[in-house]
């Protein structure tokens, strides 16, 4: 899988968990760039994404990423 | 010496033109005036704990070097935990111990074993709570890589102790606070005067609004069991008044004090009187601690329960909630408290609208019918675990609840002065009024979008300066320096 | 910056100015005796209406005397000249209208702090004597009367200043507190409203008396003496005590005056307080009714219109 298709999934999978349409991600991407994505609706973007990508983060990693970027990176090395 | 008080204004006058036109050119010496001027603030309460911030900064400092140095993850782990057993360590003693060893003696006789136990006359040191936190997060956040530690140790100890925050907040976060200290200031016009609106602000807030509050709230408090339950809701309407008044006002100072050092800290309150929901009332009231309390407390949590659904994330609120409530202070009204707040969270976990923001939009003159709905019935939850929270003990929530609710909420309230009554409810509605306008604005004076006429402007701040003149009460503390 | 300086600076003229004002004015006599920029019989009669305690205790910190009079406002109409007349001692009346007993007692420790004491004079009514009347405006009028700025910047001295100026600009006295009501309306307000408020309240002081107490001995041990009186009240008052049914709390509330020191009670029904025309309302005697009680107190000769109570001395438990 590429960069870039995991970053379309993810995209999907926000634009699904916080029921908003008009979702863009970059690798730069933060909280703070996405409404209603908080500490809250944080945790079930993570439960959804291993869900889809059938993986299973440490707590240390999810609580290590800075933007969505080291997000994907993540992922990727879990495949 | 207090924000509003005669040795404190002295204090800042001579710590502002030393630090402007003195100190102008040196950051090192800039920074080295914040910290002995911090200590100086610190000590003219009380000089003994003095020790103890420095020790707690010096401790801080070396661990901080040493957990960035570390690569075996095991001593890595090992000196963090040294660090949180110094932070809460400290916390849990002075501000615990003895709640801890009456709980557990009263618990054990329950069961009918008698325990002999030893409480201590402790003394709480001033800022502990405020403080410890700064340094508690500033290790967890070396430890997972989000900040480098800090090799200046006059940078790191002015981090730990920087007046404006040192005794109740806001909560600044290493990576806000550090690289402004690191990094020169620079004087501007406009933030000066905006910072100086900002202490106009919180001045109006605590001396007019918060200490007029006080006079009816604790009349009220000390003889609820005399009074109509119409008096005794009355009182919890004050109370909360009071409490944000209070609070808020404070961390306006401090916020506009730090800025007249040209540092912008942590905003403390987004008017979170004016939320539609339980969970945005968080993030508008102590928001330094509530976001503390997130990053170090309900991420975890929620990342471990994680695979429970909505369980999890119900036992994750209630867990962060109850720590929370017990941050306050040594007494199981302050349990209660967190635990209510966190109970509050349930209806919004279960309907899933717990993260749908209100969407930004222009602000409108009045709330719509919905929104005045959801925002009275916010302030209701609030002000219900506001008794709670104001009540000494237990046993006096229950009775103050057991007088609310009876038939004499419905007589006609007592007052022991109805005038001065009047007055604070008057001037409480002001302040939420005006809040209410400029609730888009980072604080309630800030005029910077309007347009007026400068003579019409220093009106208004030479009107808020004859009001608080008169109109001001007298309360010689701040509520939260008790925490 | 020098921008932010210059105007900040023109920003504090009119603070500047007002200072320089209150300077000038003084209301309270602050800054000096001799002041006569005003006149000071219209700063006294302005200034001691708004804030009495200040005004009374400023005066006493410039000119202290030994000899002082401490209560409400019934004891508030005996005129220290009047008392000069008889024993020839120039007396300090410090009592406050509306008074309190925490006012009286934090008043009494601090004439201490100013003078060394020889006698004290304390008007204390069954009405003062009460737990729930703990408003204190002392704690208040000292930390004013601290420093010169906390003075500058006080209520008191922006409200007296400001009024000072309006009767100099119209040129007109000022009546302040003044009821807007006939003599005889006045009087069933006095009885019905006033009294009422403070006898459904009535609680037995029981802190006030450990603090009575404590001032008692404190005039034992340094020869001060200590003279209790009840002041006078009309007839029609002394009858609201039956209405409410607190005869047995004002026969102890005697008793533990008396416990204290010499009492003087004016405060019973006899020719004296039966007379409508002795008093102004039924709390407070008119100037002629003023000079008979201070006879009574300070004179040799006595018409009788109270009885005395030797100081009885016995170990008090509350």
């Amino acid at each position: 899988m590429t960069r870039e298709e995991v970053l379309e999934q993810i995209t999907a999978i926000f634009k699904d968990v916080l029921d908003n349409e008009d979702v863009v991600l970059k690798d730069e991407t933060t909280a703070g760039d996405v409404l209603d994505w908080d500490s809250l609706s944080h945790i079930q973007l993570v439960v959804a994404i291993e869900k889809h990508f059938k993986c299973r983060f440490s707590s240390k990693e999810i609580q290590s990423w800075n933007n969505v970027g080291e997000m994907v990176d993540c992922i990727l090395s879990k495949k | 010496m207090i924000f509003n008080s005669i040795p404190f204004a002295v204090f800042f006058s001579c710590f502002f033109i030393l630090y402007w036109v003195i100190f102008k050119n040196n950051l090192k010496l800039q920074n080295l005036l914040i910290l002995a001027g911090s200590y100086f603030f610190y000590g003219w309460w009380d000089w003994r704990f003095l020790f103890l911030l420095i020790g707690s900064s010096v401790v801080n400092f070396y661990l901080g070097i040493y957990i960035a140095k570390t690569t075996n993850e095991k001593n890595r782990k090992l000196l963090l935990y040294l660090g949180m057993l110094q932070g809460l360590g400290g916390l849990l003693f002075f501000k615990y111990y003895n709640f801890f060893v009456t709980s557990l003696a009263d618990a054990f006789a329950a069961v009918n074993v008698h325990l002999n136990v030893h409480t201590l006359q402790l003394i709480l040191p001033l800022g502990i709570s405020f403080y410890t936190f700064r340094t508690i997060s500033y290790l967890l956040d070396i430890d997972k890589n989000k900040i480098k530690p800090c090799n200046d140790w006059v940078v790191f100890f002015s981090y730990v102790c920087f007046f404006p925050g040192l005794i109740s907040g806001p909560i600044d976060k290493a990576k806000l606070l550090i690289p402004q200290l690191e990094n020169k200031r620079v004087f501007d016009n406009g933030q000066m005067t905006d910072g100086l609106r900002q202490i106009l602000w919180g001045l109006f807030k605590k001396i007019v609004v918060a200490d007029n509050c006080a006079d009816i709230a604790n009349q009220i408090f000390d003889n609820y069991k005399n009074l109509p339950g119409s008096s005794l809701a009355l009182g919890a309407l004050f109370y909360t008044f009071q409490l944000y008044a209070d609070f808020s006002g404070y961390s306006d100072m401090a916020l506009g004090f730090a800025r007249l050092l040209g540092f912008k800290i942590t905003k403390n309150f987004n008017f979170p009187f004016f939320a539609q929901n339980i969970a945005e009332y968080w993030r508008r009231w102590h928001m330094s601690l509530t976001s503390w309390l997130t990053e170090y407390v309900f991420t975890p949590l929620s990342i471990k329960f994680r695979d429970y659904g909505k369980t999890g994330l119900a036992l994750a609120i209630i867990i962060n909630f109850t720590i929370c409530g017990i941050w306050h202070g040594a007494n199981w009204t302050y349990v209660l408290f967190g635990f209510l707040h966190g109970l509050y969270f349930i209806p919004l976990i279960i309907s899933g609208t717990m993260n749908k923001k209100t969407k930004k939009g222009k602000p409108t003159l009045f709330p719509s019918l919905g929104e005045f709905k959801n925002i009275v019935l916010t302030f209701i939850l609030v002000l219900l675990t506001n008794i709670v929270f104001r009540a000494d003990s237990l046993t006096q929530v229950f009775a103050f609840f057991k007088h609310i609710f009876s038939s004499s909420l419905f007589s006609y309230p007592l007052f022991t002065n109805r005038i001065s009554a009047l007055t604070a409810l008057i001037f409480s509605v002001i302040m939420l009024s005006i809040e209410w306008l400029q609730r888009d604005k980072e604080h309630a004076l800030q005029l910077d979008g309007i347009k007026m006429a400068p003579v019409f402007r220093w009106s208004i701040y030479y009107a808020i300066g004859i009001i608080i003149l008169w109109f001001g009460g007298s309360q010689d503390t701040f509520i939260y320096f008790q925490f | 910056m020098k921008y932010f300086f210059k105007r900040f600076l023109i920003f504090l003229i009119p603070v500047v100015l007002y200072v320089v004002l209150v300077i000038i004015i003084d209301p309270y006599n602050y800054f000096s005796t001799t002041n006569k920029v005003v006149d000071p019989a219209l700063k006294k009669s302005i200034s001691n209406k708004i804030s009495n305690p200040l005004f009374e205790l400023v005066a006493f910190e410039k000119q202290p005397t030994p000899h002082v009079l401490l209560g409400s406002s019934q004891t508030g109409l005996i005129s220290p000249d009047i008392i000069k007349e008889y024993t020839g001692n120039q007396f300090s009346n410090m009592s406050y209208g509306g008074g309190t007993l925490p006012e009286l007692i934090t008043t009494f420790w601090e004439l201490t702090k100013r003078t060394q004491l020889k006698e004290v004079y304390m008007g204390i009514s069954f009405i003062d004597f009460n737990g729930s009347q703990y408003r204190n405006r002392i704690t208040e009028a000292l930390k004013i009367k601290n420093n010169f700025i906390s003075y500058t910047f006080s209520k008191s001295a922006l409200e007296s200043t400001f009024l000072i100026l309006k009767s100099l600009a119209l040129n007109k006295k000022i009546e302040i507190g003044k009821p807007d009501m006939s003599e005889d309306e006045f009087w069933k307000f006095q009885l019905d409203v006033t009294a009422n408020r403070f006898y459904k309240t009535h609680s037995y002081p029981v802190n006030y008396y450990v603090s009575l107490k404590q001032i008692a001995d404190y005039c034992d041990a340094n020869n001060i003496k200590l003279v209790f009186f009840i002041p006078p009240s009309h007839v029609d008052l002394q009858k609201k005590v039956e209405e409410f049914k607190l005869q047995a709390e004002e026969n102890r509330f005697r008793q533990d005056l008396n416990k204290l020191g010499d009492v003087y009670d004016f405060n019973y029904p006899n020719d004296f307080t039966k007379e409508r025309h002795n008093f102004s309302d039924p709390f407070h005697v008119v100037n002629a009714g003023s000079r008979t009680v201070t006879a009574e107190l300070f004179s040799p000769a006595k018409k009788g219109i109270a009885v005395f109570l030797k100081k009885t001395g016995v170990a008090v438990s509350p």
